[in-house]
Formats: structure tokens, sequence, C-alpha cells
């Protein structure tokens, strides 16, 4: 597996699962919904898109 | 024919991002062409970006909602003093005759009508939520407000009422008003706010029984 497919997988998983959290807590009505959200949901999301952008940017440096 | 709310639409970008994304994880061979690569390009960037705005945006405007904050249990004393049957109690005579939205009753009076005022009321929320689960929560009759209520909070709406404005008491207090010298409610006027130690010898209404 090229690395950059390893990387994008590596990205997606984290952002799936920051999405699945994000999903996950507009189900939940509750004050901690918000705090599952910000502190889970989005920070791995934000991780995987943080990881995606960087492959990009590391496939594009290589020769 | 109805459009689609955007709730609907923020769980449908947000599941569709997530099938986009399994399929990229399972065959990251795909983004090898250049329409592949723009397809991971929606998948991993715009389409999460824009689930978790809408999102955060979602998550804020449900917590305007009196049920968000009544949810947590030391705040029953204060949503049982919303059907206090009394027209002095202050939060109870607004609520009851939905002078303030009902659904966000405890938000209209609590936020900060200042210029950054929704930031404030929630980051106030916050320190909620941390004294709630990590700090040492007051008994409910000992919650106090972090600063003094301000004024302004009232007038926002009772600025340039015709009844506010005609009253001769108010009129003769304006300026200490506007300027907070003198409070609302603390200077012996409209006093009665949520004073949740005294419900136990108060009558309460029942909207069930006016439709009777």
């Amino acid at each position: 597996m090229k690395p950059i497919e390893r990387n994008l997988r590596i990205a997606g998983c984290l952002t799936l699962v920051g999405l699945g959290v994000t999903l996950l807590s507009l189900a939940w009505k509750a004050p901690l919904s918000f705090i599952l959200f910000a502190g889970v949901g989005a920070v791995l999301t934000f991780a995987g898109i943080v990881i995606y952008l960087y492959s990009l940017v590391s496939a594009a440096g290589t020769p | 024919m109805t459009l689609p709310g955007p709730q609907t639409l923020l769980y449908s970008a947000l599941i569709v991002s997530v099938i986009l994304i399994a399929i990229i994880i399972f065959k990251p061979s795909v983004t090898a062409t250049q329409g592949g690569k723009i397809f991971a390009f929606v998948a991993l960037f715009i389409l999460p970006i824009l689930g978790t705005l809408g999102a955060a945006s979602d998550q804020i405007e449900r917590s305007k909602h009196t049920a968000f904050c009544l949810s947590c249990h030391i705040m029953e004393p204060y949503g049982k003093s919303l059907l206090v049957d009394d027209p002095l109690y202050i939060p109870a005579a607004h609520f009851q005759n939905h002078r303030i939205p009902a659904d966000e009753a405890c938000y209209t009076c609590h936020t900060n009508y200042g210029l950054y005022g929704d930031i404030h009321a929630k980051l106030g929320g916050l320190r909620h939520i941390y004294i709630q689960y990590l700090g040492t929560p007051p008994a409910p009759d000992k919650i106090t407000l972090f600063t003094p209520y301000n004024n302004r909070e009232c007038l926002h709406c009772h600025l340039g009422a015709r009844s506010f404005e005609s009253n001769e008491v108010h009129k003769a207090i304006m300026d200490s008003l506007k300027s907070n010298e003198m409070s609302c409610v603390t200077s012996g006027c409209h006093d009665m706010v949520h004073n949740i130690d005294s419900l136990a010898k108060t009558k309460f209404w029942s909207p069930a029984n006016e439709t009777n």
C-alpha cells in the first residue's frame, strides 16, 4: 500500500469516528452531549482533516 | 411539498459524509485518478467541515431551550417557579403569559444582551457543566448569579414599550434604571424572582386546568 493510501485510511478512520460521535451527540439531548461533540467528535474530525491535508502535502513533496 | 428542514439536511450531510469516507477507507485506490482526488477532497474536507459546523450550530441552538436548562436536576425548583400562580413572581408572569418565548424562557432572560452576549452566555453554560459534573454544585436555594442581574436584560424588551414608559414611577427613575444605579429586581419593586425557598407555600398554575 502506498504511503498516501495508508495516510488516507488513517485520516478516514479518524474522521469517520469523529463524525459518528458527532451524530451520536446530536441524538443525545443533554448538556453533556455538547461536551461529547466538542471534546471528542470535533477533535477527532479535525485530526482526520489535518492528517488528510498532511497526506496531500507530503505526497506532493515526493518526486 | 415542503423542503427538508435544516436538521434533516444536517443529518443527511453527516450520513453521506460517513458513507463516502467508508468508501475511501475500504478502497483508498479510488483516489488515484483526478476524479478520485476530488472525491476525497469532498469526503475528507468539505463535508466533514460543513457537518461539524452544522452540528455546532445545532448544539448551540439546542442549549437555548427551556427543557435543556431544566434537564439538570438542580434546576428543577427553578422550572417549578415558572408555574407559580402569582403575578408578582416575575419569571412566572413572563413565562405563563408568553411575554418571553416559552421554549427559550431561561435563555431569554439569562443571556447577556451585550455585544458578545451570546458568547458570554455560552461560556457561562460551560462553567455550569463543569461545576455540575466536576465541582461541587451548591444546593438549589444557594445558587446565585455570577454577576448582579443587569437591567439591560429587562430593558432590552421593556424599553420603548408603552406600558413601561408611561408608568410614572419608571419615568421618575428612568436614568437610574438605564445606568444600573437602581436594579429592577433588587430595589424593592420587582424582587419576586424565582424565590425557590418559598415554593412549598405557593400555589401553582396548571395549563391543563385552563383547557377543561
